[in-house]
């Protein structure tokens, strides 16, 4: 560790920004976007990154050494792949010390955090406990003013932001939240700065840096949640104005107070009897034997998956395929959870054709329902829209939930007793016969069902909010070519084309986001599904579509749809009734998507312990419908949970294998784009939508209870903005223990089905995008499409990768699979990874029709 | 019929008895005991009601057994059942079986599944007990028991700091309730002169009132002590601040106790001894004053909570405020229906909790109005924002105890250190010693001298234990201090002229065992890990769960908890102190108080809390 010189000088700028670089960057859990949880460590390689993460901060960032051991004595982790690992990787002369070491060497794994070591001092040097004296109230005082919706009685807000409104409240009450008249008058004094404070606290000034880290880390929650307000103010949906900066000044303040109230003058600024030397708390962090090992223990986990993959993708390829008629196509999300529905669909409709695409469908823009006073952002997290949407023509119902009636909290006698003794069978039922309510977040209630939008633009001057009512139809037609030429559907459109958006129903839950589209800015897609298939049935947009070459005929209509990921249930919206032939198909294949839903309903319910795989399938789907508005369940799905895959390329190349749920799916054909010029669209979003999803879940799954949330159960919503353990406790962001279980933390892998040095052109072709590969966040193959050979992508080229062609094992009842797959026992990674089945080839007993 | 009454004793306890041998991840067979065990209770519970209803609401009487009995003394188990048991008896056992079918789900894959359930049945045992209590030593039982598992399931997730740390504030606050009814209960034992059985209330009261005229100051005591033990668990105005920071056990046990049923016993204890304070003004007036500022304060503080859980906890304050008026006018029927509307409410409403997330947030979408009018528009603005201010700081109430009772206590017992010197161990051990010579040679001390009386005697017990209480390095030291105030103690009683010394055996026989135990599991886990003192927590349970297990069965036997004879010996010691010995009585309660705190306190130290070692995820401190 660097020392700081004497001669240094605070820059309260500078580490204001490394704060907000640091601390978490979560959003509020209303707009729940996946993200990569260490992203600040992202400009550095993978291990690098995470190990000064975890030197620098305390967090563990693999499993432990042990839980790798016992994966390999279990065959989770291959012999084979080992060796390989540590030749690769190590060279072959000492291989073999080297697997000795992995497999038997003991280590001390204890974390000690950098961040924290000097504050300490406080305990140590005075007895005092800080934390304990400062951060009930604190949180309290930070709450209140943020919150969202909960109170009832709000923070006199004031405009000058978070600090001004503490300071008229003071004034206007003539009380204070500080006990001492010190630092009441400290207070109020405007001349003070951080600075200043930090010189009554600390001392010497080499230490201020440390001290605000250690204050900040402390409490990462609030801190990064402050940060991401000040930075963006639309994270709130009630705008706060509240800076970093005077939330440190108000704590500083708080430490002062009850440093004077507890010790009386009898104390000196911390650094004064400090015998530790201040250090630089960036400077940089060393590698240790361990984190090889370790590293090596990550690697040979990865490609222990990544090689079945891969063979089974190769295997896959060299079986003959039989072309049927394509009666309809199906666009679903790229989302992994769609996976297993497309595979159904195709398996009860041999007819059809799926495609994926991220679920937003290339329409990015607010939507504001009707009677709402704010519009929801509906696209992905990076992209900010110009456009809106809203809702007309259909009446506005407010959905109430008596139980939530702010009489409960007041001395409203009667309505206390009435509503009490109505609780009671209202409990009763919620737990015996579970159905939705207001309470209960419902995937399709974001838009409503017969209503009007505002899609196409009527006069360039329809500005609402500082957006752009509707889209003209240039901007509309835009749209559907660059997305139809991005999943490679420019021709053989079937008579019906169904645009299935996704979102996810669940009760009782605070990360309910968590389970929407992530494309969507963690929203359900309905709205964009339907914007899509509207613009692509107008006849103007047909009309100028053909004239940059994509011929829609007459005879095609898109539908809008939605599936809903926890309920297992598709809703189809139409502008005008269907009619004639148009009916008689969609009444036909609406029983398909049912009969695919069933069986995917049975597919996830292997995973659930309160329902029976093996009963009839339409008491597992009815289980599935319940389990979704449960108000005691709190795994109403399971999210993104598993996923370590993405797949961009033909259908043909994941056809018939059995990916078990764990794949994102985006479709591309590389024989309309063979230099790659929509292939730099299609992977834009890939690292950041799917390879956010996949670190955030391998994060929360390495240390659950520092990068994710710990288990939900004791969780309590604070200000509607985040959870937290307690009504004294910081907040919390990450995973909840619920959402991790079933998953394997290793890296995403993303397949491109094109020519290496086309993908390498296009990975290229942005820093921000390239940083993903680069850096090992993410790992990249691509497949030749003419070959079928596997090229890997490592420092900066695509290596040929060679993948034995072997016989995979063969399935075609994949039901009793299900039925006979292994539940977990405890959660623990050496229990939980034996859910996820290997890949396998499905035998298709289907013949054409 | 009132055999029945039994039943409630009889399933609850079985209910415990199955749940308890299974391993964790037998989920289906663990919950299958619980709903089936509370279902038939509950079902039960409505039968009895509806036939008591039909038979014209007479009240039941059942002797079970007698524990102990002793002459004019007998610690029987006796149970009751009229309209108060009547009420508690269906909304409790209901809740429970729903929050029991809740938690199956809720609880799945939970790595306290098991534990979990073993804590809530147990809780049940004790409810059923206190609920159907027909007497003070029954009732005792089951508030013990409610207390212990309280603590336990706030202190749930164990590898945290904050409920550790909130648990053991909970306790801190319980033991003030709990000193307070052992005084009310021995204040009634003296002054009726036999025990006190709850079916003799009704007639009773004339007797109680004849003799408070006698003994004015001693009804008054005996009211105002139970006042303060209802006001504590009911965290009614100054108390409750606990209330809030109890949330820190999974949902469900946080609806059940403190949404439910726990936070509602002080209404069920003032319901019980209205009879032996209704004639009285000033506890009529003090409850209800009490009642009106918690009514008044709770909604305030819970009108500006931002977070879902305290909002619900503070406004199930406020409505107890109320009930508790209710009950004071001898409105009792009201009460009753009250108490069962907020029960279920507030269970229901904390049950429900996580979902103001979406639900609000969707409402504020639609209905959010900026322009909306201030609250308490009407007051001045200094005034208004004055309420805010000292809302959100919950009126200082945590302050008001920190500094005029921890603060102080704690200050006193560090100021008490010095005891610790080797050589001041020394003399107190030669007091002792002369103690025992001196009562062997005179069983019956003649007359009160300095050294050998019974209240000086006390006073080293108590003496002794604050020391242990404010211990902060050796676990060991700590716990040695606890072992000779237990022998202080009991010198105490001894040194009366009536004892018996059947109960001293009885006593001893459990703690003497206990305080072996536990300075042997002490010294294992010293001897096994570096660094342990009592300055921080430990967490050494991820480790050590059995040695942990042992030291807390120990520590609860030591302080008379009721799963050892110690607990019935410590009964009858306190019933044995005589009338003319308050101050035997006052030093006897404070030991009791800070004993079972100090005990705790060095299992919570060592092991629960963060883990020392960081090989494995350990939460941050905040969270």
């Amino acid at each position: 560790m660097e020392l700081i010189e004497n001669s240094k000088v605070f820059d309260l700028d500078k580490t204001i920004h490394r704060l907000k670089h640091y601390l978490p960057s979560q959003m509020t859990l209303k707009d729940f976007v996946h993200h990569n949880t260490l992203h600040p460590f992202q400009s550095q390689k993978f291990y690098d990154g995470i190990f000064r993460a975890s030197e620098l901060f305390g967090y563990k960032v693999t499993l432990q050494i042990n839980d790798f051991r016992k994966l390999y004595a279990l065959g989770r982790i291959k012999e084979e792949v080992i060796d390989r690992i540590v030749i690769d990787r190590k060279g072959p002369h000492n291989s073999k010390e080297i697997v000795e070491k992995m497999l038997f060497k003991s280590y001390d794994e204890q974390i000690v955090a950098r961040t924290g070591q000097f504050r300490k001092q406080w305990k140590k040097q005075y007895k005092i406990d800080l934390d304990s004296l400062v951060h009930p109230l604190f949180f309290r005082i930070l709450c209140a003013y943020l919150d969202q919706g909960i109170s009832l009685w709000n923070f006199p807000e004031h405009e000058g932001g978070f600090y001004e409104s503490v300071k008229q409240l003071e004034k206007e009450s003539g009380f204070s939240f500080f006990e001492t008249k010190k630092v009441k008058k400290l207070f109020h004094d405007e001349n003070k700065s951080i600075a200043d404070l930090l010189k009554m606290l600390v001392g010497d000034e080499a230490y201020f840096e440390q001290y605000l880290f250690d204050m900040s880390f402390s409490h990462r929650g609030w801190s990064g949640i402050v940060a991401v307000i000040d930075e963006n103010p639309q994270a709130l949906l009630i705008r706060k104005k509240i800076t970093l900066a005077e939330v440190i000044r108000f704590e500083l303040l708080m430490e002062l107070d009850q440093l004077y109230l507890q010790l009386g003058n009898h104390w000196e600024p911390l650094a004064v009897n400090c015998n530790t030397p201040a250090i630089e708390i960036l400077s940089p962090t060393h590698s240790t034997e361990l984190q090889e090992i370790l590293r090596l223990w990550q690697d040979a986990f990865e490609w222990s998956y990544y090689d079945d993959v891969l063979k089974g993708i190769k295997a896959n390829r060299q079986r003959s395929k039989t072309e049927t008629e394509t009666f309809f196509q199906a666009i679903f999300c790229i989302d992994e959870r769609e996976c297993s529905i497309r595979r159904n669909l195709e398996f009860v409709a041999p007819e059809c054709e799926t495609l994926g695409a991220p679920g937003f469908f290339g329409v990015e823009f607010y939507f504001k329902q009707i009677g709402a006073k704010f519009g929801d952002k509906l696209c992905p997290a990076p992209v900010t829209p110009k456009y809106l949407i809203k809702e007309y023509d259909v009446e506005y119902h407010a959905h109430t939930d008596k139980m939530y009636d702010e009489g409960t909290h007041s001395l409203n006698f009667l309505k206390n007793l009435g509503l009490g003794f109505w609780a009671l069978p209202e409990l009763a039922l919620s737990l015996f016969k579970p159905k939705m309510k207001p309470s209960i977040s419902d995937a399709f209630a974001h838009m409503t069902h017969r209503s009007k939008l505002t899609i196409v633009n009527k006069s360039l001057d329809d500005i609402e909010d500082g957006l752009q009512i509707g889209y003209t139809i240039a901007e509309l037609t835009d749209r559907v070519e660059k997305f139809l030429q991005g999943i490679g559907l420019t021709k053989n459109f079937a008579p019906l084309v169904y645009m299935v958006a996704h979102g996810s129903s669940s009760a009782n839950n605070p990360h309910h986001g968590a389970h929407d589209c992530g494309a969507c800015s963690g929203r359900p897609g309905l709205t964009n599904a339907r914007v899509f298939a509207y613009a692509a049935n107008m006849p103007e947009v047909r009309s100028e579509l053909s004239k940059r070459g994509i011929q829609i005929p007459d005879s095609t209509l898109f539908i809008g749809s939605m599936h809903d990921t926890a309920a297992d249930t598709i809703e189809y919206y139409f502008e005008n009734d269907l009619t004639g032939k148009f009916k008689s198909l969609h009444e036909d294949f609406v029983n398909k998507f049912e009969d695919a839903l069933d069986l995917n309903a049975k597919e996830r319910s292997r995973r659930f312990a309160s329902i029976d795989t093996n009963q009839a399938i339409n008491k597992v789907r009815k289980d599935i419908l319940d389990r979704s508005v449960s108000i005691f369940e709190p795994r109403p799905e399971l999210g993104h949970g598993t996923n370590s895959l993405c797949i961009v390329g033909r259908r043909s190349v994941t056809k018939n294998l059995m990916l078990d749920r764990r794949a994102f799916l985006n479709s591309y054909d590389y024989r309309t784009d063979l230099d790659g010029t929509f292939l730099a669209n299609v992977m834009a979003p890939i690292g950041v939508v799917c390879g956010g999803i996949n670190l955030e879940y391998y994060f929360s799954r390495v240390d659950n209870v520092k990068l994710g949330c710990g288990t939900k159960l004791p969780h309590n919503v604070m200000g509607l903005i985040g959870v937290s353990n307690s009504s004294d406790g910081d907040l919390r962001p990450g995973l909840p223990w619920q959402m991790i279980e079933p998953h394997d933390p290793i890296r995403l892998m993303v397949i491109v089905e094109h020519f290496p040095e086309v993908v390498l052109k296009v990975i290229q072709s942005s820093e921000a995008m390239y940083e993903w590969y680069k850096n090992e966040w993410v790992h990249i193959t691509a497949l030749h499409p003419e070959t079928g050979e596997f090229y890997y992508y490592q420092d900066g080229h695509f290596n040929h990768y060679h993948a034995d062609v072997v016989e995979l094992e063969t399935i075609s009842d994949l039901q009793s699979l299900f039925e006979k797959a292994p539940e977990m026992i405890t959660n623990h990674i050496t229990d939980a990874t034996f859910e996820n089945l290997p890949i396998y080839q499905i035998e298709s007993n289907v013949s054409c029709q | 019929m009132s055999i029945i009454l039994i039943s409630f004793l009889l399933i609850p306890f079985l209910t415990f008895l199955g749940s308890l041998p299974f391993k964790n991840h037998q989920e289906k067979i663990i919950a299958g005991i619980s709903n089936s065990g509370l279902f038939l209770q509950s079902i039960l519970s409505l039968a009895l009601f509806g036939y008591w209803a039909f038979t014209g609401f007479g009240n039941l009487e059942q002797f079970v057994f007698s524990i102990y009995s002793h002459k004019e003394f007998d610690f029987g188990l006796i149970l009751y059942y009229d309209k108060v048991t009547a009420v508690f008896s269906v909304v409790a056992s209901l809740l429970m079986f729903l929050v029991s079918v809740f938690s199956k789900t809720y609880m799945h894959r939970e790595s306290g599944f098991q534990r979990f359930y073993n804590h809530f049945l147990f809780f049940n045992v004790g409810l059923n007990l206190l609920i159907f209590s027909g007497n003070f030593e029954t009732f005792f039982l089951g508030w013990e028991i409610i207390g212990i598992t309280s603590f336990l399931l706030i202190a749930f997730y164990r590898d945290r700091y904050l409920p550790i740390k909130n648990g053991m504030k909970v306790l801190s606050f319980y033991r003030i309730g709990d000193a307070a009814l052992i005084g009310g209960i021995w204040f009634s034992h003296h002054l009726f002169q036999e025990n006190v059985i709850f079916s003799n209330f009704i007639n009773k009261s004339l007797v109680f009132n004849a003799a408070t005229h006698i003994h004015p100051l001693q009804g008054l005591m005996i009211a105002m002590l139970f006042i303060l033990a209802a006001a504590v668990k009911s965290a009614q105005f100054p108390f409750s601040t606990w209330l809030p920071r109890a949330f820190e056990g999974p949902t469900v046990s946080s609806a059940i106790f403190y949404g439910a049923i726990a936070v509602h016993v002080g209404v069920f204890l003032l319901l019980r001894t209205y009879p032996l304070w209704y004639m009285l003004i000033f506890p009529k007036y003090a409850i209800i004053a009490m009642g009106l500022i918690s009514a008044i304060l709770g909604t305030l503080i819970g009108m500006v909570q931002p977070t879902a859980k305290t909002q619900i906890a503070y406004s199930s304050i406020a409505n107890i405020g109320l009930i508790m008026i209710e009950i004071a006018l001898g409105w009792h029927v009201l009460a009753l229906v009250h108490f069962a509307a907020n029960a279920f409410l507030r269970t229901y409403q904390l049950l429900n909790s996580p979902s103001a997330m979406s639900y609000l947030i969707h409402l504020q979408f639609f209905e959010y109005d900026p322009g909306k009018p201030k609250r308490f528009a009407f007051l001045p603005d200094n005034m208004r924002n004055a309420l805010y201010l000292l809302s959100v700081k919950e009126w200082d109430l945590d302050k008001l105890w920190y500094t005029y009772l921890w603060s102080p206590m704690k200050k006193l017992g560090k100021s008490l250190h010095f005891f610790r010197h080797p050589a001041l161990v020394v003399v107190l051990l030669l007091v002792l010693l002369i103690n025992i010579a001196h009562f062997f040679i005179f069983p019956i001390p003649e007359d009160y001298t300095l050294l050998f009386n019974s209240g000086f005697t006390s006073l080293l017990a108590l003496i002794t234990i604050m020391v242990a209480w404010t211990e902060r390095r050796s676990a060991l030291r700590a716990w040695y201090f606890i072992g000779l105030s237990q022998l202080f103690f009991v010198f105490s009683i001894m040194q009366q002229h009536t004892f018996d010394i059947d109960q001293i055996t009885l006593y001893l026989s459990g703690s003497v065992g206990a305080f072996i135990g536990g300075m042997i599991s002490l010294k294992r886990i010293i001897s096994k890990e570096n660094g342990i003192n009592l300055n921080e927590f430990h967490g050494h349970i991820y480790e050590h769960p059995r040695l942990a297990l042992f030291f807390l069965i120990c520590a609860l036997t030591i302080i008379g908890f009721p799963i050892s004879p110690t607990f019935l010996g410590f009964d009858l010691l306190f019933s044995d102190i005589e009338n003319n010995h308050k101050l035997l009585l006052l030093f006897s309660s404070a030991t009791f108080i800070i004993l079972e705190y100090t005990a705790i306190r060095i299992y919570a130290r060592i092991f629960l809390g963060p883990h020392h070692k960081t090989y494995h995820e350990v939460a941050h401190r905040s969270s």
